[in-house]
């Protein structure tokens, strides 16, 4: 084996070591290898069987031992003080409104629908939003939405603008079911659908720099997930509620709960508080939505026993599914911190 | 102050290269032949168990960071390691339990 290869192969093993180990020692490891290699004290073989052989053991202990020295509080300030992941940054009140408004966006569109159509139909608005006014009006929420949404990404997606695209993201999803001929009556098929594309864009700015800054800022608070999903919902009560007498007052108030929990959302300055008021915001207008619609009788069946509960839960479970993952991840980090410490 | 009597026994590689640094500072590449000199050739150090133990040896405060007494003109960072007052107290310490150790052994096999 040449000299080259061997070194080559050598460096590819100081990879696994840990970063402060490598910041460390790298040099002069690479140097004193170097030197045995060049002196002949054994064959290039024989060598990097010697380092092959050592490296998973030192590696692993090398780790523990680095993870150790960053557990160790260096100074009782730091002993005192909060971890930092523990601690957001609150968004202003206006950027907490901006987000809260992209939720009443049906309701511009609903609201829309009721004034322009006729006075003695206001209440079907499913079937107003099929004439062609309320098509205008879509279109131009639409037209609005991708603006914000253009703006926000070349502003590298700052958390207020994040409902709006998840807006735009259920509209897409909404006209590929159109095209693919289903009525939309598959709630959950497009539920999957908006969290399917909301990952797909996450995982695919990890290497693409024009979505970058969206999957920082995932990355860095997975709560934000829920943030552009949950976005996707006072659509799911519209159709619930659809051609029921309570349509608007039930659509209002759901999004009226939703809209006051990404308010407190964004203005939360704790980790564990974001994390509940987004569920608990939406399970509350699900249960507002499904109390109008046990109200209008069209319920013959429990609703525990129902499709629409099924279908609320999974979403649900959508919303908070990053989050449950990296909770997990966490617990497991935390556990595994406590015994390196009892060890 | 001395280290904690639990640092004791070591292992056979730390104790090798607290001995191979005894008679004065060394640098890596010097240690990994001293040990395998010291060690008759039994004991041949990878450079991941070299600097796992040099790096342990540091945090300890048992060795120090030296400027390398030998320069080779050739690597102009190479640091050298040297014992501390402690480290030496401990090699001292070690060596004298296997002392014991060794002459309890040979009464046995006499005895018997």
């Amino acid at each position: 084996m040449n000299t080259p290869l061997a070194l080559g192969l050598y460096r590819c093993l100081l990879a696994f070591y840990p970063t402060g180990f490598r910041t460390e020692f790298e040099a002069e490891m690479k140097a004193v290898f170097t030197q045995a290699l060049v002196e002949k004290r054994a064959s290039a073989v024989c060598l990097l069987w010697r380092e092959l052989r050592d490296c998973p053991g030192m590696v692993w202990r090398t780790h523990l031992t680095e993870r150790r020295e960053r557990m160790t509080p260096t100074s009782s300030i730091q002993a005192q003080t909060r971890p930092a992941h523990s601690l957001v940054t609150a968004s202003s009140w206006r950027d907490a409104c901006l987000a809260a408004l992209a939720f009443l966006i049906y309701l511009w569109y609903s609201a829309a629908g009721v004034i322009l159509s006729a006075l003695s139909e206001p209440l079907h608005l499913t079937r107003n939003m099929q004439s062609r006014i309320t098509g205008y009006v879509a279109g131009v929420i639409l037209a609005v939405d991708l603006i914000v949404v253009l703006l926000s990404w070349r502003r590298g997606w700052p958390r207020w603008s994040l409902p709006y695209l998840g807006v735009v993201l259920t509209w897409l999803v909404l006209v590929f079911q159109s095209l693919i001929k289903n009525d939309g009556s598959l709630l959950i098929f497009t539920a999957l659908l908006v969290a399917l594309i909301i990952i797909l864009l996450a995982a695919l700015g990890s290497w693409w720099k024009g979505l970058h800054s969206f999957y920082e800022r995932l990355h860095r608070d997975w709560t934000l997930f829920g943030l552009v999903y949950l976005s996707y919902t006072p659509w799911v009560f519209i159709f619930m509620l659809d051609e029921t007498r309570y349509q608007t007052t039930g659509t209002l108030l759901s999004s009226a709960i939703l809209s006051l929990g990404v308010l407190f959302y964004l203005r939360c300055t704790r980790l564990g508080w974001q994390a509940l008021v987004l569920p608990v915001a939406y399970t509350a207008a699900s249960l507002v939505a499904t109390y109008y619609l046990k109200a209008y009788g069209i319920y013959w069946q429990p609703f525990f026993e129902s499709g629409h509960f099924d279908m609320l839960t999974i979403m649900l479970l959508l919303a908070i599914a990053p989050l449950l993952v990296v909770g997990f991840f966490e617990l497991g980090r935390y556990a595994f911190n406590r015994w390196l410490q009892a060890a | 102050m001395p280290p904690s009597p639990n640092a004791l026994p070591l292992t056979e590689p730390t104790l090798l290269i607290l001995l191979s640094l005894s008679p004065g500072p060394k640098h890596g590449y010097a240690i990994m032949k001293e040990v395998e000199t010291l060690s008759g050739g039994r004991v041949r150090l990878s450079t991941g168990t070299l600097y796992g133990a040099l790096k342990r040896l540091l945090d300890e405060d048992w060795i120090v960071r030296v400027d390398d007494p030998e320069p080779n003109g050739t690597d102009r960072e190479r640091k050298a390691y040297s014992l501390t007052d402690q480290g030496r107290y401990l090699l001292k310490a070690e060596v004298d339990r296997l002392h014991k150790l060794v002459s309890v052994a040979k009464l046995r096999v006499v005895e018997t």
